[in-house]
């Protein structure tokens, strides 16, 4: 059986309905008998869904060759910064536990060896402590700061 | 909160649950609110719960002690799926930023999850060498007429580290003597808590050797006591940090004799005797299959120690063995096969005390408590020790230390008294 799901910029995707309730929001919806029509996705773009029903495409083909998905997921989670801020957040709105969890580790990854100023750009946070608090912080753990 | 708009609150948590600890220390620096989230409690609990479940690694924790500069070091070390052991770079003789007053070194009460607990007198501190924290405990309100024991342990159930303190107010060898007073130190709670534990305290049992590092697994410690009612037999005493409650454990009958010491530890998530046969030169393990059911004590293995002086101290999860062997210049670290029967010098954590080991696992523990400064006084401390090592009973060792000034003397004394018991003394 198939399903329609709608990115946010309008774009339509066929997918079967086993691949796609490895998304357990959409596997509700399915449940709830709310998939009879289109199911719009306003929180992914084209680009981003087209990777996800990618992933949970091949999740359903290799399930049972766990050193085939294992290579797969490797290359698949290679992608830039950009790319993977969207999965991730695709991931955790289409809730795909699987991909929620490499995506998150990957991102972990990432950020591990960064300084807080690198990670401030990252993620667009703004830095609210004082130097004098922050300076605070630093001396209490040196060894942190040291590489 | 502006700085979360980005990224959803719960993926986040994600991403920083599987962050190591310098990492997640350094980005207490990003912002008030990660630093915040990074410090409260139920982000250090379910990070600790997270990193267990996790843990396949083979990492051990080894505390070893230079007597002669008065340190204690903790160092990382790990054995990867071919047998090498390599000692990891995140802790790299980490040196215990205290230093105990009276004597070289504080006492090793024992250890949880890579959280040590060390006291000295009525001192007792709790230590996390994994983001360098300590704190000292408040003041027991109980006080013992006779002598204290202490242990430590971590309760799975409420994510929680305790500090039990047994205090003896009479000589429980004999029928109808009061049992011991029970008080319980919580690190969720911050303090100490009278128990009714002496209620449950089975008569006619003593501790078996002073001081004693109980083994703590499974939610509960567990010490080696004798039972007056039976012969004064071995027997392992234990008792359960969620009910409160003292219990017995049987030893297989007969296996033991009055001449042997015995350790209780843990092999595998078992409770486990180390055994040493002091007039057969014999190490002998014995791994409690079934907990509870006596005819469930197997005799893993033995180690032959050929007339040389060996220390059992951890079990790697491999069937591994990590021991402390006395060599020219120190007591050396290694790693021993029961199955091939080999010995394997790892090379580091050279000690000139006794040295100790734990299961490790990363862990924020502490990091919620305000921090103590090192009294400088105490840190600025250079005095001249000597020290003594004992290879037949090597756990002493820690005791055995004197200062050449003359207003040690008296300590000499004190100390020769205590190792008059002991055949084989070495002076180093």
């Amino acid at each position: 059986m198939a399903l329609e799901l709608k990115s946010s910029d309008n774009k339509i995707f066929e997918v079967e309905e086993l691949v796609a309730v490895q998304s357990e929001t959409i596997k509700s919806l399915v449940e709830d008998g709310c998939a009879d029509n289109v199911i719009p996705l306003p929180n992914v773009d084209s680009k981003t869904l087209e990777l996800v029903l990618d992933w949970c495409k091949n999740h359903v083909d290799m399930k049972l060759d766990e050193e085939k998905l294992k290579e797969y997921e490797d290359k698949f989670i290679e992608v830039d910064q950009a790319v993977l801020y969207d999965l991730l957040l695709a991931a955790n709105y289409l809730n795909i536990k699987d991909l929620l969890n490499r995506a998150c580790q990957k991102v972990a990854d990432m950020l591990k060896g960064k300084t807080p100023e690198q990670i401030r750009e990252t993620l667009n946070i703004v830095n609210d402590f004082s130097p004098e608090e922050e300076e605070e912080i630093r001396k209490e753990n040196l060894w942190a700061f040291e590489e | 909160m502006m700085d979360l708009e980005y990224l959803p609150y719960d993926v986040l948590l994600e991403i920083l649950h599987r962050l190591p600890v310098k990492s997640l220390i350094r980005f207490r620096c990003v912002s008030k609110s990660w630093n915040s989230l990074i410090t409260s409690p139920a982000f250090i609990n379910s990070n600790l719960t997270r990193t267990r479940s996790h843990s396949d690694s083979n990492k051990l924790i080894v505390r070893y002690l230079d007597v002669a500069l008065r340190v204690e070091r903790y160092k990382l070390i790990h054995e990867d799926n071919d047998n090498n052991v390599s000692s990891s770079e995140e802790i790299q003789d980490l040196k215990l930023p205290l230093r105990s007053s009276r004597l070289s070194y504080f006492q090793l009460v024992g250890s949880a999850n890579g959280l040590f607990c060390l006291y000295e007198g009525n001192r007792c501190i709790l230590w996390n060498p994994c983001i360098r924290k300590f704190i000292t405990l408040p003041n027991p309100s109980v006080t013992a007429e006779f002598f204290c024991y202490l242990a430590f342990g971590f309760d799975s159930r409420t994510n929680d580290y305790k500090v039990v303190r047994i205090a003896y107010k009479s000589d429980t060898r004999y029928e109808g003597a009061k049992p011991p007073l029970v008080e319980v130190y919580s690190v969720n709670e911050g303090s100490w808590r009278v128990t009714s534990g002496g209620d449950s305290y089975p008569p006619k049992i003593t501790m078996s050797i002073r001081p004693q590092q109980a083994a703590s697994l499974n939610g509960a410690v567990y010490f080696v006591a004798n039972d007056w009612g039976n012969a004064q037999s071995f027997i392992v005493l234990s008792f359960d940090l969620g009910d409160e409650v003292f219990r017995l454990i049987c030893l297989p009958y007969g296996k033991f004799g009055s001449d042997d010491r015995i350790f209780t530890s843990e092999f595998k998530g078992l409770l486990s005797l180390i055994c040493y046969e002091s007039w057969h030169y014999i190490y002998s393990i014995w791994v409690m299959k079934e907990y509870g059911i006596v005819d469930s004590w197997t005799k893993q293995f033995t180690i032959d120690l050929n007339m040389q002086y060996w220390k059992v101290l951890r079990f790697w999860k491999n069937d591994h063995v990590l021991v402390q062997k006395m060599q020219s210049g120190g007591l050396m670290l290694f790693s021993y096969d029961p199955e091939s029967q080999q010995v394997k010098n790892l090379g580091f954590c050279k000690s000139t005390g006794c040295s100790y080991a734990d299961n490790y696992v990363e862990n924020l523990v502490l990091l919620d408590k305000p921090n103590e400064v090192v009294p400088k006084e105490e840190s600025e401390q250079e005095e001249e020790v000597q020290s003594v090592g004992c290879h037949i009973c090597l756990r002493w060792c820690s005791e055995i230390v004197f200062s050449a000034k003359s207003a040690f003397r008296q300590k000499i004394t004190t100390i020769r008294r205590r190792t008059e018991g002991c055949s084989r003394v070495m002076w180093q």
